[in-house]
């Protein structure tokens, strides 16, 4: 028995380590566009303390568009300090406190249950949960975000039966959630209500946990504050809302409908989009959602056969976590709502949280099916998750960075890394930043290279941000028309493959960059 | 026996005047209302439901849920159900193998008419399963091709035509969603249905098999059509759904019910999205 849970303990710790660091810097195979955001600033703010606009240690930092919350950023600072420039310091943070969530997880459930297996099993599941590989091995607020939330419910319950200084150490934990990513800022509150109220017996006695929640309001008071003093500005929390949905939109301008019958429309699309979260398909087959469209090879947010062990854990939750289970449910039936609210497809990012109770309810599960069935199923139960981790691994490895270089930027990288050397050789850089097909997206070469070439950050606040582009250092970022062009000697032009000059010209190609897949990205000229 | 006669019949009549209302199929609309009112009839006898104003009001208001209210595209289909109702009718009286494969039968040939994966008389729509899907067939040759760290004829083995099973599977859990069934049943009654699922299969009821198979069938259908309609493929389950909701009915919170027949009330009159 003994035996069996350090064979458990081991599996989980090696499967961690394994799908969370292996291949950090070259899976997904560039930094995606929040990615080089978040890198960029932590690289800005550790030269000047000042992010690419110019604001000194910002509350939110502003991000194409949008507003992104400020902890994850400030946790790339030292890793970008350590390890210099690059995917590893920017996605180190992200696969560190995601492995960790995964043992926080563990101790959540042991908590809870005091069953040790269980709690070895719902963390061996998240550790192999394709999602959270996926957000582990990127740069992604939700993932640290996570990790603080599951750590503040842990060290909550924990709370109950120990000492004070762990009761400031959760709402600390929460407090930080709410820092690292913007779904925490109203599930966090609405989960500490829950466990609160779930716990008000014990809760009401000590004054301890009075404190704590004032010391939550306090640590959360300047996010919130810097929140309502930007909500005439695009924060995330204002662009990426339910409203802003375009089929939703349009039906709420419409002057045809009276006021019930939008706010019947809100509600349809809320149930909607609440309903889509749920969807077991896209928990445990499609969710992963990183091959192209279409490829029936998707993977799910959790691997396939767990779709039966969550159809059985559902029903037996109690069975475990006795009068907890009731927690356990409300995480599992309200954890979507916050994701349910924002605009746009199904953001398993937003809806991270997610993952607890889904591993958690999966383990139930398991130990359910395991106690019940003879040593074949068991063994048929081994292979089958076996063989579906072992697709995932290839499909993680080897088929998704092929397949998605184009929509992670992939090239900026490898456009900078030509630039380095001749640096020196060109008196302007020319960048058109648009890419893909028709030339239909607008790249953020303006991050990628100053990143990837440890430009000075000063250039770039310093630079000018027009209409027509972004101009800094030797650097222009801008549409390029070749009809209007006025080609010039030691300049070096860089463009997205859609944009190739016509023929006739007499520019020479210096270098061509290639996708993962060999299709080509971009070309590089000069006179 | 008067009451519950007469609350199968008001919510038969209920259930007939609004299928007159959405389709003005008269003979759908009369064998809709009957499989509805025989259900009711049927169930409260079986569950012995207590009496009271909230049983009444949930009995009464089965006559507006929406997979009664549908018209097949034969309007001869809309026996189904009401055979599917008399099976179970006979399996609980005398729960032998021999209803359980008759049930079984009915619902998987009928689910295959109702859904139009077969057109009356017998005319298979081969582009309509799953397994001739050009998106899978196209993505399965890719791979096989770009595989490159393996040989070629283990690219065969590892991406193989297996895959369809899994596309099935997606399929099939797909078609399984939230949205679906508050479009078929109304939003409020997903929370009796739910309790009502984990009643049937927590306590070994007598129909607990016989309903496992009924969405086995149904799913494993669903799965197989490229593009599976709930209404189409759920029609035969509607006295499934109708017992179940009943069942949970015992045991939910009546205030939080209650309040999601408001929304659901509200939801109902006011156009879709």
């Amino acid at each position: 028995m003994k035996n069996n849970f350090t064979f458990w303990l081991i599996a989980v710790i090696l499967v961690t380590i394994l799908t969370r660091f292996v291949g950090l810097n070259s899976i997904p195979p560039h930094l995606s566009n929040d990615e080089i955001s978040i890198a960029y600033d932590a690289y800005s703010v550790s030269k000047t303390l000042k992010d690419e606009h110019n604001n000194f240690l910002p509350l939110s930092f502003q991000s194409h568009s949008t507003y992104k919350a400020p902890l994850a950023i400030y946790l790339a600072i030292p890793t970008t300090i350590l390890f210099s420039n690059g995917e590893f310091a920017a996605r180190f943070p992200s696969a560190l406190l995601g492995s960790l969530t995964i043992l926080i997880l563990a101790l959540l459930v042991f908590e809870l249950t005091r069953n040790k297996y269980l709690a070895i099993l719902s963390s061996f599941i998240l550790a192999i949960s394709p999602m959270h590989v996926l957000t582990s091995h990127m740069a992604y607020e939700a993932n640290l975000a996570l990790f603080f939330f599951t750590l503040g419910i842990y060290l909550f319950f924990l709370s109950l039966r120990k000492s004070s200084s762990i009761t400031f150490a959760s709402f600390i934990s929460f407090a930080l959630s709410v820092w690292t990513y913007h779904t925490e800022w109203i599930f966090t509150p609405f989960i500490i209500i829950l466990l609160v109220l779930m716990n008000i017996k014990s809760v009401k006695k000590q004054p301890r946990y009075y404190f704590g929640v004032l010391l939550f309001l306090i640590i959360t008071t300047p996010i919130f504050l810097d929140f309502l003093n930007n909500l005439h500005t695009s924060t995330r929390a204002s662009t990426e809302n339910l409203l802003r949905e375009p089929y939703l939109a349009q039906k709420l301008e419409d002057p045809n409908f009276y006021l019930w019958q939008k706010a019947s429309f809100l509600i349809q699309a809320f149930l909607e989009k609440y309903s889509s979260y749920f969807n077991l398909s896209y928990l445990f087959f499609t969710g992963y959602n990183l091959l192209p469209k279409g490829d029936p090879f998707q993977i799910g947010v959790l691997l396939f056969p767990f779709v039966l062990f969550f159809l059985i854990g559902i029903f037996n939750v109690k069975e475990f976590f006795k009068e907890k289970s009731k927690f356990i449910y409300t995480l599992l039936i309200t954890s979507p709502i916050t994701a349910s609210l924002t605009s746009g497809p199904q953001s398993t990012s937003r809806n991270l949280v997610t993952l607890i109770p889904l591993s958690i309810v999966c383990a139930v599960g398991i130990s359910i099916f395991w106690k019940s069935v003879g040593r074949i199923w068991k063994i048929i139960t081994i292979l089958v998750i076996a063989v579906s981790f072992l697709y995932f691994l290839v499909i993680f490895f080897y088929h998704f960075p092929k397949d998605s270089g184009e929509g992670f930027q992939y090239g900026y990288k490898q456009v900078a890394e030509f630039i380095k050397p001749k640096y020196h050789d060109f008196s302007q850089i020319v960048i058109d930043p648009r890419f893909g097909p028709a030339n239909m997206y607008a790249g953020l070469p303006h991050l990628y290279i100053p990143y990837y070439t440890n430009l000075d950050p000063n250039k770039l606040i310093t630079g000018r941000r027009v209409k027509e582009g972004t101009f800094f250092d030797k650097y222009q970022i801008r549409n390029i028309d070749w009809d209007k062009e006025e080609l010039k000697k030691n300049y070096l032009y860089i463009v997205p493959v859609s944009n190739e000059p016509k023929a006739g010209t007499n520019l020479k190609k210096l270098h061509t960059i290639t996708l993962p897949n060999f299709k080509p990205a971009y070309y590089i000229y000069t006179l | 026996m008067q009451r519950r006669f007469l609350l199968a019949l008001l919510s038969s009549l209920l259930s007939l005047s609004l299928n007159l209302f959405t389709h003005q199929n008269l003979f759908a609309s009369f064998v809709n209302s009957l499989t509805l009112g025989l259900s009711v009839y049927f169930f409260q006898n079986l569950l012995n439901l207590k009496r009271g104003l909230f049983h009444y009001f949930i009995l009464f208001l089965s006559g507006l849920i929406p997979i009664f209210l549908y018209a097949p595209v034969n309007v001869f289909f809309s026996f189904f159900p009401l055979l599917i109702l008399g099976i179970i009718y006979l399996y609980n009286r005398n729960p032998n193998k021999l209803f359980l494969v008759m049930f079984g039968f009915i619902l998987f040939v009928g689910i295959l008419y109702c859904g139009e994966v077969i057109k009356f008389p017998f005319e298979i729509q081969q582009m309509q399963l799953i397994y001739n899907s050009p998106e899978v067939n196209y993505n399965l040759t890719r791979h096989q091709e770009d595989a490159l760290f393996l040989p070629y004829k283990m690219r065969l083995i590892v991406y193989s035509k297996l895959i369809y099973l899994y596309a099935l599977l997606t399929n099939f859990f797909d078609f399984l969603n939230l949205k679906n069934l508050y479009e078929i049943l109304i939003l409020a009654n997903l929370y009796p249905l739910f309790i009502g699922i984990y009643k049937v299969i927590r306590e070994n009821q007598k129909l607990k098999f016989l309903i496992i198979t009924a969405f086995l069938i149904t799913l494993f259908i669903a799965g197989l059509d490229r593009s599976p309609d709930k209404f189409q493929s759920l029609y035969l389950l509607g006295p499934i759904f109708l017992y179940l909701i009943l069942v949970g009915s015992q045991f939910i919170n009546r205030k939080i019910y209650l309040t999601f027949w408001l929304l659901s009330l509200f939801l109902y009159i006011n156009p879709k999205l």
